[in-house]
C-alpha cells in the first residue's frame, strides 16, 4: 500500500512567508548581502589594541629562555606575555571539554609544532607581528 | 629590526565604490587593511590572510583581486570596487538576488569574495555553464553552504539579470561621487 503526502500549497504567513514548504527569506540575508554583516573581526571598540601569536618552529623542544626584552621596548607594544608570566597567574593550564587540561602558552617545553609560546599586544597587529620578530 | 618611521608613509588616493579617498599609509599595508580598518570597509573579510581563500576578493579598476595580496600603495590612483558598492541603493545585483533566492550563503563570510567573482564572470560571460562558474570561483573557499547552491545562484542570477549589460562599475562610480568621503559602509546613493 502507498500513501501519498498531500503538501500544501501557496500557503502564506501574513508577512508573505511560506508555511511548511517552500522557500524563507533569512532575516540576515539582507545584510549579509550587503557586506553589511559584524563578524568578530570587524567589530571595533574605543580603545582596542590588537594581538599576535608567536608559535613553536619545532615539535617537540624544551623552551630555555625567552627574552621578550626588544619586543616589550617596541612603540606601540603594551603587553609581551609568555608561559612564565601566565605560570605567575596559575593560568598557564586551561580546562578542555574532555576534562583534561592543556596548555594556554608552553611554559618548559613545547610538544607540537605551532604550539602557542608568547603572545603579544599592540597598538595593531602589524606591530604586534613586527614584535614576534625581534629576538 | 623593523621600520616605524612615520616619514616612511605614503600618500595615496583611491576610489573606493566611487568615493575618492585621500589617507597617508605604511608601504606595506595590505589593501584588505585599508578597506577594512582605514575607510571601516568591513564587508571585506579577511581570512587565511594566504591568499588562497578568496573572502578578500574586490575589484581592482576592472579586475578581481585578492586584497590580503595587494598593497594599498599599489591602488593608488586606481578604483577599488567591494561588495558595498555591488548593490545601487535599495536594488541588490541580481548577483546577490541569486544569493538569497538560492540559498548561497548561511554563515556569509565567503559571501563578498563569491558575489564579487561571480559580478565579474557575468559581466563577461552573461550565460555561464556550472563549469565555467565552478572554474571562475576555485579561487574561493565556501566552509558552510557549499559550492552547489552558489553554483545554482550565479546560474540565477545569469537568468534574471536585471540591469542591462555594460552598466560597469564605472557608470555607477560617477552617481556615487556625492557620498560622504571617509564615512564608514556607505551605500552607493541609486
Amino acid at each position: 500500500m502507498t500513501t501519498t503526502e498531500e503538501r500544501p500549497q501557496n500557503r502564506v504567513s501574513p508577512a508573505g512567508n511560506p508555511i511548511g514548504f517552500g522557500r524563507m527569506h533569512r532575516k540576515e540575508d539582507a545584510r549579509f548581502l550587503r557586506g553589511q554583516g559584524n563578524y568578530v573581526d570587524d567589530v571595533r571598540m574605543p580603545g582596542m589594541l590588537e594581538s599576535a601569536i608567536l608559535r613553536s618552529p619545532y615539535a617537540h623542544a624544551r623552551i630555555r629562555s625567552i627574552d621578550t626584552s626588544a619586543a616589550a621596548a617596541l612603540p606601540g607594544v603594551h603587553a609581551v606575555i609568555t608561559g612564565e608570566t601566565l605560570a605567575g597567574l596559575n593560568l598557564a593550564w586551561m580546562p578542555t571539554l574532555s576534562a583534561d587540561v592543556q596548555a594556554v602558552l608552553a611554559t618548559d617545553k613545547v610538544r607540537f609544532q605551532h604550539q602557542e609560546v608568547a603572545y603579544v599586544v599592540a597598538d595593531s597587529e602589524y606591530i604586534a607581528r613586527d614584535a614576534l620578530e625581534l629576538r | 629590526m623593523p621600520d616605524h618611521d612615520q616619514s616612511q608613509r605614503r600618500a595615496v588616493q583611491i576610489s573606493v565604490n566611487g568615493v575618492e579617498h585621500t589617507a597617508d599609509v605604511e608601504p606595506r599595508q595590505l589593501l584588505v587593511h585599508y578597506l577594512r580598518n582605514t575607510l571601516g570597509l568591513t564587508g571585506t573579510h579577511w581570512g587565511c590572510d594566504t591568499s588562497q581563500c578568496g573572502t578578500c576578493v574586490a575589484w581592482l579598476d576592472e579586475e578581481p583581486v585578492k586584497t590580503c595580496t595587494v598593497l594599498t600603495v599599489m591602488a593608488d590612483g586606481h578604483r577599488v570596487r567591494t561588495v558595498e558598492g555591488l548593490a545601487q541603493g535599495a536594488t541588490l545585483d541580481p548577483v546577490q538576488e541569486g544569493f538569497m533566492a538560492e540559498h548561497g550563503l548561511q554563515c556569509g563570510f565567503c559571501t563578498p569574495g563569491m558575489m564579487m567573482t561571480a559580478r565579474h564572470l557575468l559581466d563577461h560571460n552573461p550565460d555561464p555553464d556550472e563549469a565555467t562558474i565552478r572554474e571562475a570561483i576555485s579561487g574561493q573557499i565556501c566552509r558552510c553552504t557549499g559550492y552547489e547552491n552558489i553554483v545554482r545562484a550565479v546560474r540565477h542570477a545569469a537568468g534574471h539579470p536585471s540591469q542591462p549589460s555594460g552598466a560597469s562599475a564605472a557608470d555607477r562610480d560617477s552617481e556615487g561621487a556625492s557620498t560622504v568621503a571617509g564615512e564608514p559602509s556607505q551605500e552607493v546613493p541609486a
